[in-house]
């Protein structure tokens, strides 16, 4: 049998554990930083924050874990603790953002924008920023649970906590969501 | 509650990697979080933010906010924990160890990182192992020196570690053992004295996730390490 030399299991999403609390003095920075960055960007970026503002929010929620490690007990997995630290920082950037605009543009402009055209969305896709494009068209609080719930693997409890509303809230903005989502996903492979 | 539909999760699933940093945004992040680290005292909560806030005229409450929530998730680590009220930013609330962060002119530029699928358990050839501070940077991981140089290999941290592991997989948390022995091959590589220890362990959680082809191949990493390790006979019961 062919022995793969590389494999040494790479450890998935395995949700929330209730193990003790790890010892974190044998951790280090970079380890860290190079096991989670991509989880964090892409959650980062997910969730709306422009790429200018990206670096910030990434390096921030990094160095923000680092300091809170002692107090990082392993009763969720290492990924969704990060999500949870760089989510806080996106909404404070995406706060900043949304501000940013409204006070730069016309008021025509600040109405909500039409449904993207079929064919701008093919474009997009294209462009291989299709499923950051159909996020767009969410209102903030489905992206946002759609995000932590359907694509980073966030448990409803936790993004309660998180948004600081009822599970139940969670739960029916993940189902508008996922209707919304549903709907845009089957507009865009129309055929045309 | 509605569920996405079929193709929904097909389009999800084939822009899962949409977002994903390029190998500079990678570096240039890591670099000027390792300086912002080093830097003789740690910053506040979020400075560009709370310039941002400042600058909007915001005021207090949105910074307030977004301490309190950074505090309480950073520290309660998502739902179900007992509440802990926190007064202080997390960057003064507790006492970080002490980060083995290397100097910035110390570190290597890192080789040319793995494809967009982050491979977190791949062992990355030319990537230096973390080097404590002041260290120098750390030999390719086929390079096994006859004597310990570098004082950073403490047999003692290893076994704590891999300890660890092992009570974890035994407690019913075998994802969090893999990501210990993660740390592990992260930080000891190819010096670690308890590599069969290390692989054995690796079998017994991957087992425990259910993983069976991966633990077999794990499995057959260690019986080429070792065809008389002591462990071979427990790992090989453990899956089949």
């Amino acid at each position: 049998m062919a022995i793969p030399v590389t494999d040494w299991g790479r450890p998935r999403n395995s949700g929330p554990m209730t193990a003790p609390p790890p010892d974190t003095k044998a951790w280090s920075f970079e380890a860290l930083y190079e096991a989670h960055v991509d989880d964090v960007w892409r959650a980062v970026r997910r969730l709306g924050v422009e790429v200018g503002s990206v670096d910030d929010v990434v390096q921030d929620s990094f160095i923000t874990a680092w300091r809170s490690l002692a107090g990082f007990e392993g009763r969720s997995s290492v990924k969704t603790w990060l999500v949870g630290i760089a989510f806080n920082h996106a909404r404070h950037a995406l706060r900043a953002q949304t501000q940013r605009r409204a006070s730069s543009a016309p008021l025509d402009a600040q109405l909500p924008s039409p449904q993207r055209a079929p064919d701008d969305a093919v474009a997009t896709q294209r462009q291989g920023q299709a499923l950051l494009q159909l996020l767009e068209g969410l209102p903030v609080e489905q992206r946002e649970v759609f995000v932590l719930m359907e694509l980073e693997g966030l448990t409803a409890p936790e993004v309660s906590q998180l948004l600081e509303v009822p599970v139940n809230t969670v739960y029916s903005r993940l189902r508008l969501a996922r209707a919304a989502i549903n709907d845009a996903v089957a507009r865009l492979e129309e055929p045309t | 509650m509605s569920d996405l539909s079929p193709q929904a999760r097909a389009f999800l699933d084939a822009h899962a990697d949409e977002g994903l940093p390029s190998p500079g945004d990678r570096e240039r992040v890591r670099a000027a979080a390792v300086a912002a680290l080093a830097a003789p005292s740690p910053s506040p909560a979020p400075a560009p933010a709370s310039v941002g806030l400042a600058k909007l005229g915001l005021g207090l409450v949105v910074s307030a906010s977004l301490i309190a929530g950074l505090a309480l998730w950073a520290r309660g680590e998502g739902a179900g924990r007992r509440e802990e009220t926190v007064a202080s930013p997390p960057a003064t609330v507790v006492t970080p160890p002490a980060p083995q962060v290397p100097p910035v002119e110390a570190s290597a530029p890192a080789a040319p990182p793995p494809a967009p699928s982050p491979s977190v358990g791949a062992p990355r050839k030319n990537a230096p192992t973390p080097p404590a501070v002041g260290a120098q940077a750390a030999p390719a991981p086929e390079e096994r020196p006859a004597a310990p140089e570098r004082p950073e290999v403490d047999p003692a941290e290893e076994f704590r570690l891999l300890a660890q592991a092992q009570a974890s997989t035994r407690e019913g948390n075998p994802g969090w053992a893999l990501e210990l022995l993660e740390q592990h091959h992260r930080r000891f590589g190819a010096k670690a004295l308890l590599e069969e220890e290390a692989l054995a362990a690796r079998v017994m959680a991957q087992c425990g996730l259910g993983r069976a082809t991966e633990a077999e191949a794990t499995a057959a990493l260690l019986r080429a390490l070792n065809p008389a390790s002591v462990h071979l006979s427990k790992v090989e019961r453990a899956c089949w």
